[in-house]
């Protein structure tokens, strides 16, 4: 591409070809007759975190419905959406479930918490069943707890799969990908202007920034959230090389430090049959990196605090937060310290039938000027422009219904001024707005 | 918000925009990394873990985990 040469304009672009942009291509194609263009770097869609995850399709049974109701929402509906698009493509889908288990009366309690918030979410009352430690017994011998929830709706997937065939559907509604091009500059006056690293120009009438762990940057560059920054932490899994599977269902645990976002590692069924422990979640310096470790924790922090400026440094003076730190950073490099992690509630599971590493995926989290993790997804809006930033688990569960949200939103605001030409959906786009 | 130091464990003043950590009291003045640096070996909890683990690597002879 020479220099400055300006590729086609558009109506809309989307810088992130994951499984929110998308998403999101999809309905304003199928909503509209525009010319859309995701925008990715790499040489497909869904390179990163969409395919880099546990894929599970997740409940709604960890969210607050008085604190997250959208996401929630978008999470069930969401599950029924993919299912809908699986079964029509012959994609993978295993509904097998998730059993999350307590190991004391205290964790108990948060169980009883989740039950009454999957059912205020929209769960069905026989989708979740608490069960004690002797029916868990039952349903999976080699699992120890004083007591679990059992999810029927959880459901193992290959979100990378899906994303790829949304992709299709875009496409065939007149959505153009336009991959290996990553944006460097990003300008906004009458329209926005997108420069990418060989100095070709796109220029676009509205931006939609879904640029997950580039996302905060990208409003930077436009004058937004200048005060926030990101943090990134890889979720890293060890894959079972046996034969021999110690568990049938997906198995979690109730989450210990509700301060932080972060679950404990857990045993995960892919949709694939591969049994993996993990995720962990070491501190790394970038969106991207997924391999590398150094037994010197010192350095890592070195390098992750010379790019991590302003007040929400406030974090690191969080002691909990160093401590959290250290136990994930002692999980990246000792595959014993993750699997003991696990042992907790199976106590039969062995460090050596995990012989070798699973896919590490990244998980990107927004520092406020507080020094606290933001707890939501944060909707940001430029002249031109609409940004998603940390929009995180269960993300991917509720990415096609949350996309619908979002279009309805950019409606909202002006942004989408043109006379709607509906084509035939996969999804009804009524159901979520409404 | 109040940070101590972690030699006399007076409050610390925290330099506009997190650039240094002063202590009067002890006169010390540190660059932000610096000082998070001796937050955390200052941090006995979190050290004892590490210190545990490595005492249990010399036991067992389990080697930390290359990513190769």
């Amino acid at each position: 591409m020479g220099l400055n040469m300006t590729l086609e304009k558009c109506d809309v672009a989307i810088v992130g070809g994951g499984i929110l942009g998308t998403t999101i291509s999809y309905w304003l194609s199928a909503l509209y007759d525009l010319k859309i263009c995701v925008i990715e770097k790499e040489r497909d869609v869904a390179m990163h975190t969409s395919s880099r995850n546990t894929g599970l399709v997740h409940s709604p049974l960890h969210i607050d419905p008085k604190k997250n109701n959208v996401i929630a929402r978008c999470a069930y509906v969401g599950r029924d959406w993919w299912h809908a698009l699986a079964k029509k493509r012959s994609l993978p889908w295993k509904e097998i479930g998730k059993l999350e288990v307590a190991l004391d009366e205290k964790q108990h309690k948060t169980l009883e918490k989740f039950q009454k918030w999957g059912v205020e979410n929209g769960m069905s009352e026989n989708e979740l069943e608490i069960m004690d430690s002797k029916q868990v017994s039952q349903m999976e011998p080699n699992v120890k707890c004083h007591s679990a929830i059992f999810s029927k709706r959880d459901v193992s997937t290959d979100y990378g799969i899906l994303t790829k065939q949304v992709m299709m559907e875009s496409q065939k509604n007149g959505t153009k990908f336009l991959f290996d091009h990553n944006v460097v500059n990003v300008e906004e006056n009458s329209e926005v202007k997108l420069t990418f690293t060989d100095n070709s120009i796109l220029t676009s009438k509205l931006l939609i920034n879904c640029a997950a762990g580039h996302s905060l940057d990208i409003a930077k560059k436009l004058g937004l959230a200048n005060e926030y920054a990101h943090l990134f932490f890889r979720g890293e899994y060890w894959v079972n090389g046996n034969q021999y599977d110690s568990v049938k269902t997906n198995i979690y645990s109730v989450p210990t430090n509700s301060q932080f976002p972060f679950l404990n590692p857990h045993l995960i069924k892919r949709a694939n049959g591969e049994t993996h422990v993990g995720p962990n979640a070491a501190l790394v310096s970038g969106p991207e990196v997924y391999q590398g470790s150094t037994s010197d924790l010192s350095s890592t922090i070195s390098e992750i605090l010379e790019i991590f400026h302003g007040s929400p440094r406030k974090l690191f003076f969080n002691r909990a937060f160093l401590s959290m730190v250290k136990k994930e950073w002692l999980s990246s490099i000792s595959k014993t310290a993750m699997i003991n992690r696990v042992k907790k509630f199976v106590p039969s599971i062995r460090s050596k039938s995990f012989s070798k590493r699973g896919v590490a995926g990244i998980r990107a989290n927004i520092i406020t000027p507080e020094g606290t993790f933001l707890p939501e997804v944060m909707e940001l809006k430029g002249n031109h422009s609409f940004h998603i930033i940390n929009y995180n688990s269960p993300g991917a569960t509720g990415a096609a219904a949350y996309s619908a949200l979002v279009v309805k939103k950019l409606q909202d605001a002006g942004f989408l001024d043109y006379t709607q030409k509906p084509k035939n959906t996969i999804w009804n786009f009524e159901e979520i707005i409404n | 918000m109040k940070v101590k130091c972690p030699e006399c464990k007076k409050d610390v003043i925290i330099v506009k925009n997190y650039t240094h950590i002063l202590c009067e009291s002890c006169k010390l003045d540190w660059e932000f990394k610096e000082f998070i640096m001796v937050l955390m070996r200052s941090d006995k909890t979190a050290m004892d873990v590490l210190a545990d683990y490595e005492k249990k690597l010399q036991e067992t002879s389990e080697s930390y985990v290359s990513w190769g």
